[in-house]
């Protein structure tokens, strides 16, 4: 059960953090795993670490908010594997880096950059591939999303959470149109994750489960909504965050 | 799995060799499933089986039990049957000592039964149920998964490990006119309690979620299902079967207090 063998699955971000194990995982369940991240030398390093395990991975650099760009990708990997089976929208961050802004004192600019990749570039990816998809009769779609879209963090995430909230309500819309499609779209809403200083102390206190999110955690939830095995779950919003809202 | 294992790429492996230790292994795990000697619960066991789990197939009917166990025996599963009436707490303890001596402590332990003798051909409009009515779900869709959790959380936090999965129903959340008051009203208080004992017993390696399903393949809906969800299909005992394995392996660990919807995306909200 589970497995993945024969599928191809692009995962953007996944250079490093959550999306590698994203990408560590599926490759581990026998996908062929395509790695794309905004930085070249990143996707390489990934791929290279991967391969030396013995798994199928391969680099595929590009700019996640850029549509030409996306469209590029998509048709370059459709040439080169046939398929693009599963795609995981991990990236989130826009290049720029991690902006903490109190919302009076973000420019509209910052806005627009989180929307561009949090929303637009889901929706960009999402055609671009869903054609493909539609054709062969199956697909999985997941985009990795953020208890921010449905709770304050007090961190000046403002823009952040608005943009991961767009998506949600954009892969919940797109399920009931690609469901009889053999495709599924879904998101996951995490909760505190121990890629940033000072996460594992607050998740200490605040997750039932006592620890904060690791990439192996999101690799396993992936894997299930990827899996053949996951097809009746569709346009749902699956909370992994240690417990930490159970609502 | 291991918290410490690192996300960034590193070299290759000294071997070379690939990690491909199968995702969502139950080897060595015990598992009670209740009401599962046919429909959804089968499922759940079949698939727990299919991963390495021992399973304790409870049902209300011994007959269902027995012939749910004699067939999953043949293909080579390692299940026995602890059939009863869970409602009853003599009747939990009698199961829990049988999966005990049969096969070890539970596990993993996933509240199933939900549909009472009867049902579905007595469901009745509020205005005609009578308190009796809502003692008889809440007996079944509460106080035995009260009652069923209690004999084995301890064993679990002791250990280090558990999981407990609550099937429960769409109609928790989402009103209908079919008369599943006493019904829906016995599944939503599971959830409450399952929230909650969550987060008692989440630093203890258990975790507690629930499953809420929609138009399944059992009690004729399936061309209700075909209209009203994005696949296009009634759910399945495999489909069930999945997202109960996926939750009780280890590396859902960090899953926990969740009510994870599985109805074919009739429902996205």
């Amino acid at each position: 059960m589970f497995r993945l063998d024969g599928k191809v699955a692009l995962v953007s971000g996944a250079g490093r953090g959550m999306g590698f194990g994203v990408a560590q995982t599926l490759a581990r369940q026998g996908a062929t795993v395509v790695i794309n991240d905004f930085y070249a030398d990143r996707a390489e390093a990934a791929a290279q670490a991967l391969q030396g395990e013995g798994l199928k991975a391969h680099a595929a650099a590009a700019d996640m908010t850029d549509r030409s760009a996306i469209f590029a990708m998509v048709e370059g990997l459709l040439a080169e594997h046939g398929a693009i089976d599963v795609f995981v929208h991990n990236a989130g961050i826009p290049a720029q880096g991690w902006g903490y802004s109190k919302f009076l004192e973000s420019p509209p600019s910052e806005w627009d950059a989180w929307l561009q990749l949090n929303l637009y570039g889901l929706m960009h990816a999402c055609q671009a591939l869903l054609p493909a998809m539609q054709e062969r009769g199956w697909g999985r779609i997941v985009a990795i999303n953020s208890d921010a879209s449905r709770t304050a963090t007090g961190m000046g995430l403002c823009a952040y959470g608005a943009a991961k909230a767009a998506a949600v309500g954009f892969i919940r819309n797109l399920s009931g149109e690609v469901g009889r499609h053999g495709i599924t779209a879904n998101a996951l809403s995490l909760g505190t994750m121990n890629n940033w200083e000072g996460s594992e102390q607050i998740a200490r206190k605040t997750a039932s489960v006592g620890r904060a999110g690791s990439p192996q955690d999101v690799g396993a939830a992936v894997a299930y909504l990827a899996s053949p095995e996951a097809e009746w779950v569709n346009g749902q919003v699956l909370p992994v965050n240690g417990g930490s809202l159970v609502c | 799995m291991s918290n410490t294992d690192t996300a960034t790429p590193t070299a290759a492996s000294p071997t070379g060799q690939a990690n491909t230790a199968p995702l969502f292994n139950l080897n060595g795990r015990v598992a009670l499933v209740t009401g599962s000697g046919q429909g959804m619960g089968l499922g759940a066991v079949r698939a727990l089986c299919r991963q390495g789990a021992r399973v304790v197939i409870n049902d209300f009917y011994p007959e269902r039990a027995e012939s749910a166990a004699a067939a999953l025996k043949a293909e080579g599963f390692s299940v026995c049957a602890a059939p009863g009436d869970i409602t009853l707490p003599e009747v939990r303890e009698q199961i829990v000592a049988t999966a005990r001596s049969t096969f070890g402590e539970i596990d993993i332990l996933v509240n199933n039964a939900g549909v009472p003798p009867g049902m579905p051909s007595s469901l009745t409009q509020f205005k005609n149920l009578g308190d009796e009515d809502f003692e008889r779900q809440l007996d079944l869709n509460l106080r035995a998964i009260l009652g069923l959790t209690r004999l084995v959380v301890g064993g679990m936090c002791e250990r280090g490990f558990g999981r407990i999965v609550i099937i429960t129903s769409e109609s928790w959340r989402n009103g209908m006119a079919m008369g599943l008051s006493n019904y829906a009203a016995a599944k939503s208080a599971a959830l409450g309690f399952m929230r909650h004992l969550a987060h008692e017993v989440g630093r203890e390696g258990v975790t507690a979620n629930a499953l809420s399903l929609g138009c399944m393949n059992n009690f004729g809906y399936d061309e209700i299902a075909k209209r009203t969800t994005a696949v296009g299909r009634a759910g399945t005992a495999d489909d069930v079967g999945a997202a109960v394995a996926y939750l009780a392996s280890s590396e859902a660990s960090w899953m926990s207090g969740q009510v994870i919807a599985l109805n074919g995306g009739s429902c996205t909200a």
